[in-house]
Formats: structure tokens, C-alpha cells, sequence
């Protein structure tokens, strides 16, 4: 016997109950999707389904636990959790900007790639960001789209300097062009964009057609 | 391609041995490409870089100098010349008491800059010591004009973009800069601590020196005898047998701290030589039985 509880209410499925755990979550979110939301969190048989092998998604379950959210509400939530590193990261690369000059190349090189994969999580975000913003056409998206191609820009830049062994390059791109493209873009999303998810619900613009 | 005159007289003046290895030495072209608005390009077998980037010179050298940590009273390596840019930078904001000593591996380049660009007044910083080339003693005695007894710190201030350039070059030159300066640190600090003492025991053995017969007396006295050095390092063991052989047949010349060992093996030396006026160190001669 599988049980399937959204927003801790059993789900009675109409018609066929799906088998295994990829058909309920794609049932699941098509459902939320038609009432603007979406699966934020989901548990089966009390394990995270972010740490689920793959092929347990096409095997039976005991029960499965799904959290909704609004499309705001989980963006924010995305936002604070990528907020929170961006700090580190902040610092990391004001000092690594001026170490990578002051000290031997080999002592930089893996810093100068966490640095880069530092990005990923962010770059992640603000594309989740501008898919949310061109759907709600809201104020912010344009700015957000010209600093997405400005990060591509200059992390392909730093990616060359790293495999040419050049410091003074990319100390130049960290404190000259990612630098200040993070603050900008935190400044941007803690504000404007956070403002626009606590507005009410019915203020968030219409879907794109 | 001839030096800035203004160049030239102080190379002259501070540092001749620079002068001597620019005129005398025989070198390849530099791989460093001048580029407008004094932009210096490097391009080796790994690609090109700038020196010191190709946007904003000035604030990457300020980024650079906040991060090291240079004391006062400091005595540091530094890698490479440059352009100057950031020796300049460094000097700007370091102590009046503090000091650099520049290594330039390419003496090409360094002619080149020379040549080109009016470095006299970074040149003519006292703070400043400047060397290329060879690395060898000759290399680090511009060191003594500093006064080595008061440095606070010793170190390596690294500009990343020369030292790679250079960098299994400059890895020499700085092990040897701090084996020197260590050495000639030790030399410098038993020279004053005991100046005072020296200069009492001189006037303690006046009556002696005023009597002893001058060290020209002996010339041609041992004319055509072998000298055999003997001094207290640890092969002074291995080597007993050997001096127990020769002492009839060569003259030997001990310093002081051997003469013990050598008396113990039934060896006198003909000479002992002791510069050394602390009492400690005569201990080993004075002991009964040893005079």
C-alpha cells in the first residue's frame, strides 16, 4: 500500500495510481503547475529525494511527501539559500584577487578553481531568475539578462587566464569584473527582486501568453 | 642600445657589479614585448600575459602592495624588475627603515629597461639593492651596506606574475639570499657585539703587540714547505691520521678551536691563529696541559 501526502494531505489520485516515485512527481507537478505552484521538497519513505539514485525513481515506494510553493515563495527560499554563501564567496575573492599576485602560481590554482565553481550555484540561480522574469515580464529582467551575459563573458575570460597560468589577468578579472558583478547582482535580487516576491500574489504580473 | 645616462650614473655609483654583468654579459633577446602606454607583454612557451595586466596597471600593483605584510625594519627579496611599476609601489608604502633586495633574471630585459625607461630614482632609493644575472656570492655583497644587526624580518616579497616567469631562476636566488644573508647576518652582529671587547683586549695586549716582532719576519722561513690549514669542521676527526703523518713534513696552521683536538692526538701546530677575543674561546687552549 503507497500513500502520497501534499502539503500533508493524502492525494487521491483520479484513475490509475502512478507505480513508482517519477510517475507521482510528475503528476504532482503538472497538478501544482496549473494552480502556479510547484514541488519544493519531496521525501519518499523519509529520504530526501535530492539524494535518491536514479534508479529508485522507477521503483515502487511505501510513501511519499511532498512539500508545495508558490513560485515566489520558492524562489526567495533559493535566494536566501544562495545569499548565504555568496558572503563567503565575497570575501574569498577580494583576498584571492590580491594572493593570486603575492603568491606562487601553484599554491592558487585550486582556489582559482573553487572560485569558478563558486559560480555555478549563483549562475544557476539567476537563470532560474530570468525564466521566473520573462514569464511575469517583471521590471527587473532586463537588467538581470545583461548581467547573465556579463558573467558568461568574464568567467570564459578567467577560465583562459587560469589555463594560461596568468595572474595578473585574473586578478584583474576577479577584482574589476566578477567583484563587482556579485555585488550587483545581490544588490539587485535582495532588493527589486525580493520586493517583487513579498508582493501579493495577484501583483506579480500575468503568465507570458 | 645604450643605458639612460641618468641610469648609467647610478648603476655606476651603487651598483657596479650590475654594470660590469650588463656590459660584459652576453645574452639572448628578452621575451618581453614593449607595448603602448608602457603595457609589457611576456610571451613564452605557455602563451602571452601582461606584466602587470593591460587595464589597469596602477590599481593591480595597489591591490598587490595592500596585501603583503611588510614590516618595519624589514629585509626582503623581491623577483623580477619589471617595468619598476610595482617596486615603486612597494616603495611608496613601505618604512623608511626597511629594505629590497631586486633580483632580475633576464639581464636583456634589464638592459632593455634601462635603456628605455628613467628608473634613476628608483634606483637611487637607498632601500633599494638591485642584482642579475649569475647567482653567486658576488651576486649579494651590494647586503653590507645595509646594517644587517637591526633587521626586524627577513622574507621573500613575490610580484607572481615575474616569479613565474622565472621561477626555478629566482627559487636559487632566493635560497641563496637567506643563506647568505643569514651568514653574513651572524657576521655583522659578531662584529659589533664584539667591537667593544676587541677594542679592550687590544689595549690589554698593547705591551705585547708594541714588542711582538711583525708577521713579515717569517717570509721565506718556510720556503718551499707544504701549509697544511687545519680548522675545527667535522672532518677534523677523519683527518688525524693524516696530519699525524705530515706534522714532520709540512707546516701546520691551526685556528683556534681545533688546537685542543690536535694536542689531544699528539699533534702541536707550528702556528695557532685566534681573531676571536672571547674568553669562551680560549678555553680549549688554556686548560692545563694544553700550552
Amino acid at each position: 500500500m503507497s500513500d502520497v501526502y501534499l502539503d500533508s494531505e493524502k492525494v487521491t489520485f483520479n484513475g490509475d495510481e502512478p507505480q513508482n516515485v517519477r510517475g507521482v512527481i510528475e503528476v504532482l507537478t503538472r497538478y501544482l503547475q496549473e494552480n502556479g505552484r510547484l514541488v519544493a521538497e519531496a521525501r519518499v519513505d523519509g529520504v530526501d529525494i535530492v539524494n535518491l539514485k536514479e534508479e529508485a525513481y522507477l521503483k515502487s515506494f511505501g510513501r511519499i511527501d511532498v512539500v508545495s510553493n508558490t513560485e515566489e515563495e520558492y524562489l526567495s527560499g533559493w535566494v536566501k539559500q544562495v545569499s548565504r554563501d555568496v558572503s563567503v564567496l565575497d570575501r574569498d575573492m577580494v583576498s584571492f584577487s590580491e594572493e593570486i599576485l603575492n603568491k606562487p602560481w601553484d599554491e592558487n590554482t585550486g582556489r582559482g578553481k573553487e572560485i569558478l565553481e563558486g559560480f555555478v550555484p549563483i549562475l544557476r540561480l539567476i537563470e532560474g531568475l530570468v525564466f521566473y522574469g520573462k514569464q511575469k515580464e517583471a521590471e527587473w529582467i532586463d537588467e538581470l539578462k545583461e548581467q547573465l551575459k556579463g558573467y558568461r563573458g568574464s568567467l570564459n575570460l578567467y577560465t583562459s587566464a587560469l589555463a594560461l597560468k596568468d595572474p595578473a589577468s585574473m586578478s584583474d578579472i576577479v577584482a574589476l569584473d566578477l567583484l563587482p558583478a556579485l555585488r550587483k547582482t545581490f544588490a539587485l535580487i535582495e532588493g527589486p527582486i525580493l520586493a517583487h516576491f513579498q508582493r501579493k500574489p495577484c501583483d506579480h504580473g500575468a503568465p507570458a501568453s | 642600445m645604450e643605458l639612460l645616462p641618468r641610469n648609467e650614473a647610478i648603476l655606476k655609483r651603487r651598483f657596479p657589479e650590475v654594470l660590469r654583468r650588463i656590459r660584459e654579459g652576453s645574452y639572448e633577446k628578452s621575451d618581453y614585448v614593449w607595448e603602448k602606454g608602457a603595457l609589457v607583454k611576456y610571451s613564452g612557451t605557455e602563451g602571452t600575459r601582461y606584466i602587470y595586466g593591460n587595464r589597469d596597471p596602477e590599481g593591480l600593483i595597489d591591490r598587490w602592495v595592500s596585501s603583503l605584510n611588510i614590516q618595519k625594519g624589514g629585509c626582503y627579496a623581491c623577483c623580477g624588475i619589471g617595468t619598476g611599476l610595482h617596486l615603486e609601489g612597494l616603495l611608496k608604502e613601505a618604512s623608511k627603515d626597511a629594505h629590497f633586495f631586486v633580483v632580475e633574471k633576464d639581464l636583456g630585459w634589464l638592459k632593455e629597461v634601462l635603456s628605455q625607461y628613467d628608473i634613476s630614482e628608483l634606483l637611487d632609493d637607498k632601500r633599494l639593492t638591485l642584482s642579475s644575472g649569475e647567482v653567486n656570492e658576488k651576486m649579494f655583497h651590494g647586503l653590507h651596506e645595509w646594517h644587517l644587526h637591526l633587521l626586524k624580518d627577513v622574507g621573500v616579497i613575490l610580484y607572481a606574475p615575474l616569479f613565474e616567469i622565472g621561477k626555478s631562476y629566482y627559487n636559487k636566488a632566493l635560497k641563496e639570499f637567506v643563506r647568505y644573508l643569514g651568514a653574513a647576518r651572524n657576521l655583522h652582529q659578531t662584529n659589533i657585539w664584539d667591537s667593544g671587547l676587541w677594542q679592550e683586549t687590544t689595549f690589554k695586549n698593547l705591551k705585547y703587540f708594541l714588542k711582538a716582532p711583525d708577521v713579515g719576519v717569517m717570509r721565506d722561513v718556510f720556503k718551499d714547505l707544504p701549509v697544511v690549514l687545519v680548522a675545527a669542521g667535522p672532518s677534523l676527526d677523519d683527518s688525524l691520521d693524516f696530519l699525524k703523518k705530515a706534522k714532520e713534513k709540512a707546516v701546520i696552521v691551526c685556528v683556534n678551536s681545533a688546537y685542543r683536538t690536535l694536542i689531544k692526538n699528539g699533534i702541536r701546530p707550528h702556528i695557532t691563529i685566534a681573531a676571536d677575543p672571547r674568553e669562551r674561546a680560549m678555553r680549549g687552549i688554556l686548560l692545563k696541559g694544553f700550552i
